[in-house]
């Protein structure tokens, strides 16, 4: 089987199941969590169990695992009683890391404690990354100021403290340009030298998923931060991702 | 040199740290998390590298100048302060972006960063971890995490005696499994819970301070010595075997650690066995018990200057 990890709301995560039926895909939520079948012993894949939709299916049987989350979000837990939501969601994406880590190249990504996704950096590290690649950078900058004395702390956005974070811009302009990496393969309508780039940058973070992003689509556009949860909604990524998936075994 | 310290000032390993810089006349800017209001930072990666600075009641400072960090912070959004404001105030938004802002500069900067928030997070999931340093040579004990109360009731058949824990870095007390747990087995069918073989034996704390080792037996019954009565735990300086001291020098290596706090037990046959290694340890308890001066060799280690 193909097995989608993923919050219970990634609506995407259902419709890539949906499309990958005829390769037996199936979405597995922190619902599955909380039933009887998963199973780790001391770092083995050997012996490894999961539970999806009530059923339970040994690692043996599973072809590989595309990873949609970062992490356990306590919100999704409704049916864990409320205060012990934070307590279960670190529970259940401590147990992870470890159970995906023992299936090792089947995993993608593969998963660092920080993140069930693999590299899920600030826009610092991957600039710094690919700077030490030689790849041109867009500068991010990050500013916190003090809280303005006299401000009352509790009060909501309507005061003045400024927190900029201009490498997370909200709205990505029209002249950026993306490139996703599916393993050795790289998409996007950029110049083919950012497809390079992106495919060494990926290579050097250990990722066999990631969606880079330039300011702009020619050769000389500089790369400004990477994401390992491409948005998947381009048929031929996708098409990638479901062949890359099956060659995992 | 300049060294930052980055946490509560009545923290005692961040109290000890501190004063050992300053008897060590090691220049060192406090980042106080109980001015969190007043902190702020400005961070600039481009292809010169890193540049920043940061603002504390006490002024403004380049972190370039800046050589080496002690970082033992809790999360700025759980201080008691914050916390009663509500995640939609200002200070609530401030205390996370000033702690993102600078968790991202320790990801980047060329200073030493006792610990670094990557190798320091090997530690929210203990099987990993223990995954991670297999490499060290130390046995480990057998694990099993599971949903199902079959597997449980078969892996406490099998090994006799066994313990539970938790599989995060959430603080939990190891508890031997009892026959009263029996009937609250079928309750792990809701969470994955961790088993563990029960290891006869005496208990070790191994502090690794770069290239300098501290090691402590411990005596107590309990199953878990950090909630012992004080009166039911002693504690001694010893020198461990130099395999076993190569094996937590190994294993702090392998997890990417100038400093580590590393839990052993060494059985009757003399075997030994590692359990986690905290990437934060609460150094100071052991160094109250045995007079082992752990705090002085932190401070020597962030004063070494550091390969440009």
């Amino acid at each position: 089987v193909l097995l989608i990890l993923a919050s219970p709301g990634d609506v995407a995560a259902h419709a890539l199941a949906a499309a990958w039926s005829s390769y037996r895909a199936a979405v597995v939520t922190w619902s599955d969590l909380s039933c009887a079948g998963w199973r780790y012993a001391s770092s083995s894949a050997d012996g490894a169990s999961c539970s999806v939709g009530g059923r339970v299916v040994p690692a043996a049987d599973i072809e590989a695992i595309l990873t949609r989350a970062a992490t356990v979000d306590p919100a999704d837990l409704v049916e864990i009683a409320e205060h012990d939501r934070d307590y279960v969601a670190a529970e259940m994406h401590a147990f992870l890391v470890a159970w995906l880590s023992a299936l090792g190249g089947r995993v993608v990504n593969r998963p660092t404690p920080r993140s069930l996704l693999g590299p899920l950096w600030p826009a610092e590290v991957w600039v710094h990354l690919a700077a030490s690649l030689s790849i041109p950078v867009k500068p991010t900058h990050r500013q916190v100021d003090p809280l303005p004395a006299g401000v009352d702390p509790s009060a909501g956005d309507s005061g003045s403290a400024r927190l900029v974070d201009l490498a997370r811009e909200p709205h990505v302009p029209e002249s950026w340009s993306a490139v996703t990496v599916v393993g050795e393969r790289a998409f996007g309508d950029g110049h083919v030298t950012l497809k390079h780039n992106a495919l060494a940058l990926a290579h050097a973070a250990g990722a066999d998923l990631l969606e880079v992003t330039f300011d702009g689509r020619d050769a000389a556009a500089r790369l400004v931060s990477a994401d390992p949860k491409p948005t998947l909604e381009d048929e031929a990524v996708v098409v990638a991702v479901r062949r890359y998936l099956c060659a995992r075994r | 040199v300049t060294v930052l310290v980055w946490g509560l000032a009545l923290e005692p390993p961040i109290a000890a740290v501190r004063a050992q810089l300053e008897a060590q006349h090691t220049p060192a800017i406090f980042i106080d998390q109980h001015r969190i209001a007043d902190l702020g930072l400005r961070l600039l990666v481009d292809v010169d590298g890193v540049h920043g600075c940061l603002n504390t009641p006490d002024g403004a400072y380049d972190l370039r100048t800046v050589s080496a960090m002690y970082a033992r912070p809790y999360d700025s959004r759980l201080l008691p302060g914050i916390q009663m404001c509500g995640s939609d105030s200002q200070a609530w938004r401030h205390a996370a972006a000033f702690d993102a802002a600078l968790w991202a500069w320790t990801d980047v900067t060329p200073a030493l960063v006792v610990n670094r928030l990557g190798p320091t997070s090997t530690n929210g999931s203990k099987p990993y971890q223990l995954d991670r340093i297999r490499g060290a040579g130390f046995e480990l004990p057998e694990t099993l995490i599971t949903t199902d109360p079959l597997q449980a009731e078969a892996f406490w058949e099998r090994h006799r005696r066994v313990i539970y824990k938790s599989v995060s870095s959430t603080r939990s007390i190891v508890q031997p499994l009892a026959t009263e747990h029996r009937a609250r087995l079928g309750n792990i069918t809701t969470c994955p819970t961790q088993f563990q073989q029960h290891i006869d034996g005496t208990d070790f704390r191994v502090h690794v301070v770069g290239d300098e080792v501290f090691a402590c037996e411990i005596r107590s019954a309990a199953s878990d010595y950090r909630y012992a009565a004080e009166s039911d735990v002693t504690m001694c300086t010893v020198r461990l075997p130099e395999s076993v001291d190569y094996r937590c020098r190994t294993a702090a290596r392998l997890l990417e650690l100038p400093l580590a706090g590393i839990d052993l037990r060494r059985t009757p046959n003399d075997q030994w066995y590692c359990f986690e290694v905290n990437p934060s340890p609460a150094f100071t308890f052991f160094e109250e018990a045995t007079g082992q001066p752990i705090g002085a060799a932190i401070a020597r280690l962030l004063a070494r200057p550091q390969p440009t």
